[in-house]
């Protein structure tokens, strides 16, 4: 990294008054060194002093009586007006008794009764179970092999669009070269795709490729819902959201498994083409 | 959290709603200013802090005081402010500088700002406000976020970075683009009106 880019990295705390002694001494003498950068930080100080001018607002003390009444109404739920539809005027309300201590066990206990009953219900009338025919859809081969190969698209797909987003630097880099209406075509067909990995995820109860698939397509959904008229704060929010979700680290970890998992089956296909071959 | 916040708090979960009021009356001033400088609109930041003053009062039952009560409250305000802004965005609303005509007290209730006494001065002074809460609104939320915390608040890069759940890094970076941005809005004051010399 050059000593510029560092001085850089150190401007927001130098003006802050936020850098620690040897940092401080580093940034003072790049400075000494380097007219670039010095003008730089003298125009940015130059800027924080003008806005050093910003007068707050002195608010009027019956401001503060009002605001704290026009809270406490909306705090009380009791004083809400709630709405009702015209036909339910004519239904007098409910009044719901004051509720006894057991309500709650009683509640739980309930819930329970019907969970087991509508549990049994479903697995009696289904001799294998709900979750066999699911898996039996989800271990025929032809169907890992199509699905692989959807989320090897998917995945790659999603890591070069978001990839090429987070490394976009929104205050240097032309936008134009980002070609937005096709990232936005892209950003829909991994969108659809999604939809159909995360049903495959959820039959063959893999939470953690659902988990990251919901995570991609909130990401995707900002792109493809953009109407390309605030372009720098869109791209904001999408680095944000891969950064804070390492989404991009989660990819690398799904393709890794996933690559695993597909040695691991072509190994099992030539073990038993191989005892076939034997008999 | 100092030991008034901690009493205040206590009170409150033992029942005594009347410790809500003093919490407010404590905080809503620091609270109301960030609103404004997050909004810059006086009916917006008016329906902002009450939206925040809501929210921490149904949190306030599982709040354990970890934090000091400002900087929740702060967390609060900027993840409101956020979410306010992405739900305008997805409704189509304007999220933007306002039009000239805008950003003006809209009631008599507001007391005026500082007054200069010369009217030549109170003219140049009242521009100059109205292009430094032009360059605020050019930053998108989490930036003019981080940049009013550290600037007209006082917080550290640590504690901003605590509040609004980003690294420090992050932190840092978002604040130089902002003041990047604010000086290319500015850069006006310092070309044409030579004003260097005199700050």
């Amino acid at each position: 990294m050059s000593s510029c880019s560092r001085c850089q990295k150190m401007m927001a705390g130098a003006l802050y008054h936020e850098l620690v002694s040897h940092q401080q001494q580093a940034f003072d003498k790049h400075l000494t060194t380097c007219p670039n950068c010095a003008e730089e930080y003298q125009q940015l100080l130059w800027t924080l002093n003008i806005m050093n001018r910003r007068q707050a607002p002195v608010m009027d003390p019956a401001y503060w009586e009002g605001f704290w009444n026009r809270l406490s109404g909306r705090l009380e739920p009791g004083r809400r007006k709630l709405f009702r539809p015209g036909w339910r005027r004519w239904i007098p309300p409910v009044t719901i008794p004051v509720r006894p201590a057991w309500a709650p066990v009683a509640a739980a206990v309930l819930l329970i009764a019907t969970g087991v009953f509508i549990g049994r219900s479903i697995y009696l009338s289904q001799p294998n179970g709900p979750a066999a025919a699911n898996r039996a859809v989800v271990f025929d081969p032809a169907v890992i092999t199509e699905f692989n190969g959807m989320l090897s698209h998917y995945l790659g797909q999603s890591r070069s669009l978001l990839l090429g987003l987070k490394n976009f630097d929104t205050e240097y880099d032309d936008p134009a070269l980002l070609d937005f209406p096709r990232q936005q075509m892209v950003s829909w067909e991994l969108l659809v795709q999604g939809q159909e990995i995360r049903r495959h995820a959820l039959a063959s109860d893999d939470p953690r490729l659902q988990y990251l698939v919901g995570e991609i397509e909130r990401v995707l959904l900002q792109l493809a819902n953009s109407e390309g008229e605030d372009l720098e704060w869109t791209i904001r929010l999408i680095q944000e959201g891969v950064e804070q979700n390492a989404i991009l680290v989660k990819i690398n970890l799904t393709e890794q498994e996933q690559g695993e998992e597909v040695m691991e089956e072509s190994e099992s296909v030539q073990s038993v083409k191989k005892s076939a071959l034997l008999i | 959290m100092d030991s008034h916040e901690q009493r205040l708090v206590h009170r409150f979960h033992e029942g005594d709603t009347a410790a809500f009021r003093e919490l407010v009356e404590r905080c809503q001033e620091p609270i109301f200013q960030l609103a404004i400088e997050l909004t810059g609109d006086w009916d917006a930041a008016d329906d902002l802090s009450q939206q925040v003053f809501i929210k921490a009062y149904r949190a306030l039952p599982r709040f354990r005081g970890e934090t000091k009560i400002m900087s929740w409250l702060y967390r609060i305000m900027v993840n409101t402010h956020i979410d306010n802004a992405r739900k305008e965005r997805a409704r189509g609303w304007r999220v933007g500088p306002p039009s000239p005509d805008e950003g003006q007290p809209q009631s008599e209730q507001y007391a005026s700002h500082a007054a200069e006494d010369n009217p030549e001065t109170r003219t140049a002074s009242r521009y100059m406000q109205e292009h430094i809460n032009r360059a605020l609104e050019t930053l998108a939320p989490r930036q003019r976020s981080v940049f009013v915390l550290r600037h007209y608040h006082d917080l550290s890069l640590k504690e901003i970075a605590r509040i609004l759940g980003l690294s420090v890094g992050t932190v840092k970076s978002q604040l130089f683009r902002a003041i990047h941005r604010m000086q290319k809005e500015l850069a006006f004051y310092r070309t044409e009106l030579g004003l260097e010399e005199s700050l």
